[in-house]
């Protein structure tokens, strides 16, 4: 056994670790508030990885990401309320329409170098969220629309169901970032001439991880919308797309597991500070200062430290 | 021929705005290269903080105007100083502290003067007939002050050893520390003209809009739209866009509806970056 294979398995045994945990969460516990909140940790981390996958590694900052939210919510809301169509069908649906729409930002930005992808991402959003309220005779202006069927009949089968989602594209994600294209995005990332000098259409690669990025977010935008039984356009305010990005600095960019990480410390410091929820947005902020000066490689950067088992050592940036 | 008159006058007060904000933004960024997204902050700052001069201390308006946009440059300077330049190597991470500013400028404004929108007086009560339209005196203040500054700007830009010094930096940073400009003193000049611009520009459209603790995102959108019709870093691109972006928005409001100016700008932002990336004159400052 290579000593690169000896290192992965502390890894692997910790997210099966995580992984048997979550799935057993239902047998010790039926409460609807204690479910509802790991529900909640599991879509977070469909955003804050699907985030990862584009921004973290090439360093294109994404500040539109919920455009796909609350894309995917309101697709799911017309598809569900109107055509009552099951979400086996809503959910690839959603991810292909979020897929199309990255397809299309990417195709209109990663042409160019410099900073127009930040800025079209917030473009993006924002109008999306005005044409919320211009359509609003579609939409139901600021109310949104309410009264999306839940996913399955139970909250169990709810909670099992989000959570097979969330594993399904976090596998997916890191074996894409692990494979090929992980690594040519970080070539992109450190010296995209040489990528474009040894024959590699990097405009490609980016439009293509963006818009595996818009499809991931698209599944959980969609799930995001199934569980609340409502969407609107608070799905797709500056405030959600700013969350995911912290979520995704604070757990460690580039990397997918650190916004794992990320999305279950914040989600449950969420509950938390719920007594003082006027002030959790100024607290977030604070502390993405602090990573950014102090932990740039945020909470995954701390996985060092624990050093005797090793245990993320394979997974953190070199 | 009212309506044209009309939408010409509105228009222009409209581009007044957007150019005293774009052009802060394109110059912090063609100096600097920091693309600042708490710019917006700085508009809503100066708006807020002439509010309170004028309401709380009670000096004459235009004084705390002025004040409240000075003070907004200092605090430009102070924003430079302690967050941006430590990181100014990195375009991400510059990204990523100016929006978390802006985020934790709205929150503490929230905390301390609530949701609802205040209101400040007009410069100059009264109002008066321009081609045949009814307009006020604060609007017609608006343009001249904004005319004065934008070729003070310009008089800046061209004739003093800083603005030459600031254009040097902006083609070559390398060669400009050569032939000795400090470049790191140029940049705290420029971050503090591009703060006191775009709080200029909130003070003075006060009176007219209601300032809340959201008003932020709206001229960061429209310095976004500029900057691309003009060419990423060209002054003078950036005037003559906002200028173009003021009359074409206040055209299609007058002649189809208002609510879609907002959708409008963002198609004139798509259709720049796939047909004319480089902006109407290209990346000349």
């Amino acid at each position: 056994m290579s000593p690169e294979n000896k290192k992965k398995i502390p890894s692997v045994v910790f997210f099966l670790l995580v992984f048997t945990f979550f799935f057993s969460i239902p047998l010790f516990t039926q409460n609807f508030y204690y479910l509802s909140v790991f529900t909640t940790v599991f879509i977070y981390i469909i955003f804050a990885t699907s985030w990862d996958v584009f921004a973290g590694y090439i360093h294109l900052m994404n500040f539109g990401h919920a455009l796909f939210v609350g894309a995917a919510g309101y697709l799911t809301a017309f598809l569900n309320i109107k055509y009552g169509l099951s979400p086996f069908i809503i959910l690839p649906a959603c991810a292909i329409f979020c897929g199309i729409l990255g397809m299309f930002i990417g195709l209109a930005t990663l042409r160019h170098k410099g900073p127009y992808f930040a800025m079209l991402t917030i473009a993006f959003a924002h109008v999306a969220h005005e044409s919320t309220i211009i359509f609003s005779s579609y939409t139901g202006g600021e109310e949104g629309i309410a009264g999306i069927r839940t996913l399955t009949s139970s909250w169990i089968g709810d909670y099992y169901f989000i959570l097979i989602s969330m594993a399904l594209i976090f596998c997916f994600l890191l074996l894409y970032t692990r494979g090929r294209y992980g690594l040519l995005l970080k070539a992109i990332d450190q010296n995209e001439d040489a990528v474009l000098a040894s024959g590699i259409n990097s405009t490609f690669i980016k439009t293509m991880t963006y818009a595996i990025s818009g499809a991931a977010c698209g599944i959980g935008g969609s799930l995001f919308a199934f569980s609340l039984m409502h969407v609107g356009p608070t799905s797709m305010e500056q405030v959600m797309s700013t969350t995911i990005l912290i979520i995704a600095i604070v757990g460690g960019i580039g990397t997918i597991v650190g916004p794992f990480i990320g999305a279950i410390i914040l989600t449950l410091l969420n509950e938390v500070l719920r007594e003082v929820a006027d002030y959790r947005l100024l607290i977030y902020t604070t502390l993405v200062v602090i990573i950014v000066f102090y932990a740039p490689k945020g909470a995954i950067g701390f996985s060092r430290y624990l050093n005797p088992m090793c245990l993320f050592d394979s997974f953190g940036r070199k | 021929m009212e309506i044209f008159s009309e939408i010409f006058l509105f228009g222009m007060i409209k581009g007044c705005i957007y150019a005293l904000i774009a052009t802060g933004f394109t110059l912090i960024f063609a100096v600097a290269g920091i693309l600042n997204l708490a710019h917006g902050t700085f508009f809503m700052l100066g708006a807020y903080i002439s509010y309170t001069l004028f309401n709380s201390i009670q000096i004459p308006l235009i004084a705390s105007i002025l004040l409240a946009s000075l003070l907004v440059g200092f605090i430009g300077i102070i924003l430079d100083a302690v967050l941006i330049r430590p990181m100014r190597e990195s375009h991400t991470y510059v990204l990523v502290l100016t929006v978390a500013v802006a985020f934790a400028a709205q929150e503490v404004i929230l905390m301390i003067y609530g949701p609802q929108g205040k209101n400040i007086p007009n410069l100059i009560e009264g109002s008066t007939r321009v081609l045949g339209v009814v307009i006020s005196w604060h609007q017609i203040a608006i343009i001249f002050i904004t005319l004065i500054v934008l070729l003070l700007l310009w008089l800046a830009l061209r004739k003093t050893k800083y603005g030459i010094a600031a254009l040097a930096l902006s083609m070559d940073e390398t060669g400009a520390r050569f032939v000795g400009i400090e470049s790191e003193n140029i940049f705290k000049l420029v971050m503090f003209v591009s703060a006191f611009l775009a709080a200029l520009a909130g003070a003075i459209i006060a009176p007219i809009l209601s300032i809340t603790p959201l008003m932020w995102d709206m001229p960061l959108m429209k310095a976004f739209v500029i900057v691309v019709m003009g060419g990423l870093g060209s002054v003078l691109g950036s005037v003559l866009a906002a200028f173009i972006l003021g009359w074409v928005e206040t055209f299609v409001g007058f002649i189809i509806s208002p609510h879609i100016t907002g959708v409008l700008s963002l198609v004139i932002l798509i259709g720049f970056l796939f047909f004319r990336p480089s902006g109407i004159l290209g990346r000349r400052i």
